[in-house]
């Protein structure tokens, strides 16, 4: 097994990487843009390393930077997460090449389903039903248009580089045809440095279904059943359970299969899923592969027990799949809804700035994945607004809702909009609680969505006044006082290669662990000292009256060789 | 002694007045505008930085409050509240809101203008592209005017609620 793993990520699925890994005894390097110096992943890992300006091409895309501070760090493998290089197929192989293991698909499998069009030439050879659509590759706008009219419309234009509803338009009909082609191909050309588009016909009330798959590298494929993706706003999923109230076990038996023939199809490795969409007579069309871990694979882990990210390990180490497909049993039901920074009461466009107020709710089979720390943070707008996943788990659809409402209704994130109360909303949705979810669920049951604003409660406006009368009595959140611990010498330590503190080194060391002081946490954590020049020296502390740091002791000056704990 | 604040749901303006007797004991007054009064004992307790409870009539309310500038954000029972906190002395200047610029509804980078300066442009008409999470999204005009000046060009990042252009409006009469 590996002793050491980079995480090529950021937020909350970098934290939820690094969690199995420590849980693994292996340890963790996080890699940080400057916005994110503080973010939860730079926390939570072992080590961390900065990747300097936040503009992501310069930082969690900057392939040669990652790969320069996986070799440096003596990690063995990288995870890259989802998203930013995760299905990048040139960086999978330049991982490799540069003789560390690729947490994920291996860079064949990435390049064959990444390419829309090809993917679905394999899977029409191995018999699978594809959307009926032109994959042709052209580029001509006229011969296009020509496709168009054949197929029908409404139909979309999708990005063959694609994926997250970027580069992706629906037409309606003939004359919008030009502007969302020419308007989809810039923004695939802007978001996957590839303009080239595909047609495909537009289905209406579908589900969306996908299934985790895992293959290994001795040839096993298994299925962890499906998860229903159907409600979603902008082509981006916001809400998934896992089982969909649409299959029959007949219906998943069958899509099970064909999802691993797709995958065999492939010769697919490690983890991604097989996506459909499912009409309402049952039909399913293959949709694409995602060659990742996605975003909602959490539901899939309540549901199975299995913890998809130490498959991955495993596989990616050179084991075999832990289990074999009659041994896969999904139990009870799950939901996970998605925490964003975005106002859905305009057209759910990302919201920025400092989120001050966080309090997750705590109880038996629910699952806070966060990308924001608990005493809050600065959502920027260089990444996705997603700042955490709220996954629940009980024993069937009823219940999982009911405490889903729960966990809902004790869910704070106040400063700046959140989708929170629109998915409260959507909640207490006839049609959801039901179970008649559809891709155009919200538009048709929440177009031009305002939040219903009665007459504001009088205990709203004694809480008001009161925080008022109360505010200079509360402590801020970063000045609570902390209890330290130092933890023990350690003869791997990484600090044997800092050498003589510098002055800025200190500053960043001080940053970091008051910080995680502050949070609660009781141990100092070794965190590499970054050169000099790459630090923005934010804050000094020795001048804060509240800092931890005088409680600890004196830490400059006495000692100049190396420091050990 | 008492003390008073005033809020704005967006909807309705809200007096609280806040009473403490020589005990020490919390008494709130809420007013609507309809002018009924109601005088109720209130205790509360902070429990951390912007959390706390009250209770009143036995009942236990668990609270959070974020402010930013004058907004509040309250969490309070399962549901949350964004009130404006009203200060009666700056109310007058508060009020002139720049009515002919048009400001950016998301931090994002600008890809395409779609109009120039000196442009006649229609109510709903498109105007720019911006590109936000690469998303694109088109800002339309709020009204039918004239472009007076415009104040990015293609390619620059604009944050949130910045002005983008300078709209002359000019009501139009209806076409047939």
């Amino acid at each position: 097994m590996f002793k050491r793993i980079l995480i090529a990520n950021r937020g909350e699925i970098a934290s939820r990487i690094i969690a199995t890994a420590q849980e693994m005894d292996i340890e963790t390097v996080a890699i940080y843009s400057e916005v994110d110096e503080d973010a939860v992943h730079v926390h939570a890992a072992d080590f961390s390393y900065p990747l300097g300006k936040p503009a992501p091409a310069e930082s969690y895309l900057n392939m040669d930077k990652i790969i320069e501070i996986a070799l440096e760090s003596e990690s063995e493998a990288i995870h890259p997460g989802y998203g930013f290089l995760s299905e990048n197929a040139e960086f999978a192989r330049r991982v490799q090449e540069a003789g560390l293991v690729w947490i994920g698909p291996n860079p064949d499998v990435i390049h064959a389903v990444g390419d829309k069009i090809q993917a679905k030439n394999s899977m029409k050879q191995a018999n699978i039903p594809v959307i009926p659509g032109y994959h042709g590759g052209s580029k001509n706008r006229k011969f296009l248009k020509k496709k168009a009219s054949e197929i029908g419309y409404p139909l979309l234009i999708k990005a063959t580089a694609g994926g997250g509803g970027r580069g992706m338009r629906i037409v309606n009909s003939e004359h919008e045809f030009a502007a969302a082609y020419e308007s989809a191909r810039r923004e695939a050309k802007s978001a996957f440095a590839n303009g080239d588009v595909f047609l495909e016909k537009y289905f209406t009330h579908i589900r969306h279904i996908e299934f985790q798959i895992f293959g290994d590298n001795f040839g096993n494929v298994v299925h962890l059943n499906e998860r229903e993706c159907s409600i979603q706003r902008r082509h981006q999923k916001i809400i998934e359970e896992t089982p969909s109230t649409a299959l029959t076990d007949k219906l998943r038996k069958k899509m099970g299969d064909v999802a691993v023939a797709a995958a065999e199809a492939v010769n697919y490795t490690n983890a991604g899923s097989v996506e459909f969409i499912l009409d309402e007579e049952g039909n399913y069309f293959f949709l694409e592969i995602n060659a990742r871990l996605q975003v909602e694979h959490a539901i899939t882990e309540a549901t199975t027990g299995i913890d998809l990210v130490r498959w991955q390990i495993k596989i990616a180490a050179g084991q075999e799949l832990p289990k074999r497909q009659e041994d896969v049993i999904g139990r009870g039901h799950s939901l996970e809804f998605r925490i964003y920074a975005e106002n859905p009461e305009n057209k759910f466009l990302p919201s920025s700035g400092k989120i001050q107020q966080v309090q997750v709710p705590v109880g038996v089979n629910i699952r806070n994945d966060m990308g924001i720390a608990t005493t809050g943070g600065e959502v920027s707008t260089y990444y996705d607004p997603m700042i955490a996943k709220l996954i629940v788990h009980s024993e069937n659809r009823e219940e999982a809702i009911q405490k889903m409402k729960w966990a809902l209704r004790n869910y704070t994130a106040l400063g700046i909009p959140t989708n929170i109360n629109f998915l409260r909303e959507v909640l207490d949705h006839p049609d959801f609680v039901s179970g008649n979810t559809h891709t155009d669920f919200v538009t048709e049951h929440f177009n031009k969505w305002k939040i219903n604003r009665k007459e504001t409660p009088f205990q709203v406006l004694l809480a008001a006044a009161l925080f008022e009368v109360m505010e200079p009595f509360m402590v801020p959140n970063d000045q609570i006082e902390p209890i330290s611990m130092i933890s023990h010498f350690d003869p791997n330590s990484p600090w044997k290669k800092v050498g003589t503190w510098g002055r800025e080194s200190l500053d960043v060391l001080s940053d970091r662990v008051s910080d995680t002081l502050g949070k609660g946490k009781a141990a100092i954590k070794r965190i590499i000292p970054v050169k000099g020049d790459d630090i923005k020296s934010s804050f000094i502390r020795d001048s804060d009256s509240h800092s931890p740091w005088k409680k600890i002791g004196a830490w400059e000056h006495n000692e100049k060789k190396s420091r050990k704990y | 002694m008492s003390e008073t604040f005033n809020f704005d749901d967006g909807n309705q303006r809200f007096e609280v007045r806040l009473r403490r007797d020589e005990n020490n004991e919390y008494y709130i007054i809420i007013k609507t505008q309809d002018d009924e009064e109601k005088e109720i004992q209130v205790t509360a307790k902070v429990l951390g930085s912007g959390q706390f409870q009250f209770t009143l009539d036995n009942v236990i309310y668990k609270c959070s409050v974020a402010k930013d500038g004058d907004v509040r954000f309250i969490h309070l029972d399962g549901a949350d509240y964004e009130l404006r906190k009203v200060n009666e002395f700056k109310e007058e200047f508060e009020e002139t809101e720049d009515e002919g610029s048009l400001s950016s509804p998301m931090p994002g980078r600008i890809v395409k203008l779609l109009v120039k300066t000196g442009a006649n442009i229609k109510k709903g008409q498109d105007l720019l592209v911006v590109e936000a999470m690469k998303m694109e999204n088109k800002v339309i005009s709020p009204f039918n005017g004239v472009v007076k000046e415009i104040f990015f060009s293609e390619g620059d990042q604009i944050e949130a609620n910045v002005p983008l252009m300078e709209i002359e409006q000019i009501d139009l009469p209806e076409t047939a």
